[in-house]
């Protein structure tokens, strides 16, 4: 009929419960193939060179008032630094004249006992520009990416001690997964006594736990905890954390034993990410 | 008698294109701002409140589908579970379509509670996928964006209302 033409039986399309039900199974999809398989990586890198050039045009204001306000330091602070800078210099250089010693002692010792040279370091300095809202991400973007030679795998430190992991690279920019994410470990010594163990993380902002140490383990509160390198990623001897909480409860069959972590994010913007990662694969 | 009555006020269809793509982008701009780590669980859902807003106003144009793809800009941008903030968006502004009608003529005050309920629904749709995917953790602290959001609800109206041009004429 001519007069009912436009009168469909959906003149809306389909109707809202419909639409969410077709976008309800699409998100179900889209979930199960980023978390299972992995294989949106490229949509991911193409997306992060979108949001990365965004980010750095907000941040921008904020970089340039930093830059200000750094420019207009008072003198006087500026002499107190630069003093102490001197004297800090000083100390640091006759260590290092100690660890050069050292260093040369152990070359020695090392070829006489034909181990495995350790290979020197290389690192690259990077600046923390994103972390996400999620809590269940303990995770950091920074501004350095494939472009500038970051692998997957490498450990991301900071002045006080280890951070996390690299492990997702895109061409500009990477993504760290702290150790206190909860699905980061990390194979540590103590520093005292030398036993090995792993550290997990537990999610929340500076803590982590030892698991899987018998009750009788000799460990103390304030005890050193420092990274073993037997996983071939993280470099050996960088401080981890140090131990704040000790209970040997006969009624479980492990040491609960708390620690908090030594390098943190929240206390400035920049890191140093070593490159030691030996492959470029995802790892965790 | 035709098979389809228009009912109440007749939604404003003007067009606003380019409006609601910049109030979206900047939104979005917000939410990469740089935050203190301890203050990031605080951090207000600009986007999903900038999406609400379009979603009651301006409901031709912004619906479920674009709800989802706004999501997922934001799940790119986060750095979160692909789909997990997708989905958070679409249920949320399919919550919003029940009361579409009755927000629209509500003042900013009155959709206050509404929009705490949908921010509340978001919230919950996203710890429940990434409770699926299999993580768990400080979920009571993560809530507390809500009232922040809440909070954010009145100055966001006002400004986009600025922009979105004259005020309705008002229903006695």
């Amino acid at each position: 009929m001519a007069t009912h033409s436009h009168q469909d039986l959906f003149p809306h399309g389909l109707s809202a419960g419909a639409k969410l039900l077709v976008y309800l199974l699409l998100s179900i999809v889209l979930i199960t193939i980023d978390a299972r398989f992995r294989v949106l990586k490229p949509v991911r890198a193409a997306a992060s060179i979108a949001v990365f050039s965004l980010q750095e045009t907000v941040q921008k204001p904020w970089l340039i008032w930093r830059k200000m306000d750094a420019f207009f330091t008072r003198q006087s602070q500026l002499l107190h630094d630069n003093q102490n800078l001197h004297q800090q210099s000083v100390l640091w250089h006759l260590s290092q004249q100690r660890v050069n010693h050292l260093e040369q002692e152990n070359q020695r010792l090392r070829a006489l006992l034909a181990l495995q040279q350790q290979h020197t370091l290389q690192s690259h300095a990077a600046e923390i520009i994103g972390v996400p809202r999620d809590p269940y991400e303990r995770k950091i973007t920074v501004d350095q990416g494939s472009q500038q030679g970051i692998q997957a795998g490498s450990a991301v430190i900071d002045e006080a001690g280890l951070i996390g992991q690299v492990t997702r690279v895109y061409p500009l920019t990477s993504e760290i997964t702290l150790m206190t994410d909860k699905d980061q470990s990390v194979p540590i010594q103590i520093n005292r006594t030398g036993e090995r163990a792993i550290l997990f993380g537990d999610g929340s902002n500076h803590g982590a736990t030892l698991r899987y140490l018998p009750n009788n383990t000799d460990i103390r509160v304030g005890d050193l905890l420092v990274t073993s390198g037997l996983d071939g990623f993280y470099p050996a001897g960088l401080p981890v954390a140090t131990v704040t909480h000790v209970d040997f409860a006969s009624n479980r069959a492990f040491a609960l034993v708390v620690c908090q972590t030594l390098g943190a994010v929240d206390r400035n913007r920049h890191v140093l990410i070593l490159n030691t990662a030996k492959n470029s694969g995802h790892t965790h | 008698m035709p098979m389809i009555a228009p009912k109440g006020v007749a939604i404003s269809t003007r067009q606003h294109g380019w409006l609601i793509a910049t109030s979206l982008l900047i939104a979005l701009a917000c939410n990469l701002l740089p935050w203190q780590v301890d203050l990031l669980w605080l951090r207000p859902d600009f986007l999903l409140l900038v999406t609400l807003y379009w979603a009651i106003y301006q409901p031709n144009d912004i619906g479920i589908g674009s709800a989802w793809w706004l999501g997922l800009m934001e799940d790119m941008a986060d750095g979160a579970h692909l789909g997990q903030h997708a989905l958070a968006y679409a249920v949320a502004v399919y919550a919003i379509t029940f009361f579409q009608r009755r927000l629209y003529n509500f003042p900013p005050w009155q959709q206050i509670l509404p929009i705490m309920a949908t921010l509340l629904i978001e919230q919950l749709m996203t710890v429940v996928i990434a409770t699926f995917v299999g993580d768990s953790r400080q979920v009571l602290l993560y809530f507390s964006a809500v009232l922040t959001g809440t909070l954010c609800w009145i100055p966001i109206w006002y400004l986009l209302r600025i922009q979105h041009g004259p005020a309705r004429p008002r229903q006695q």
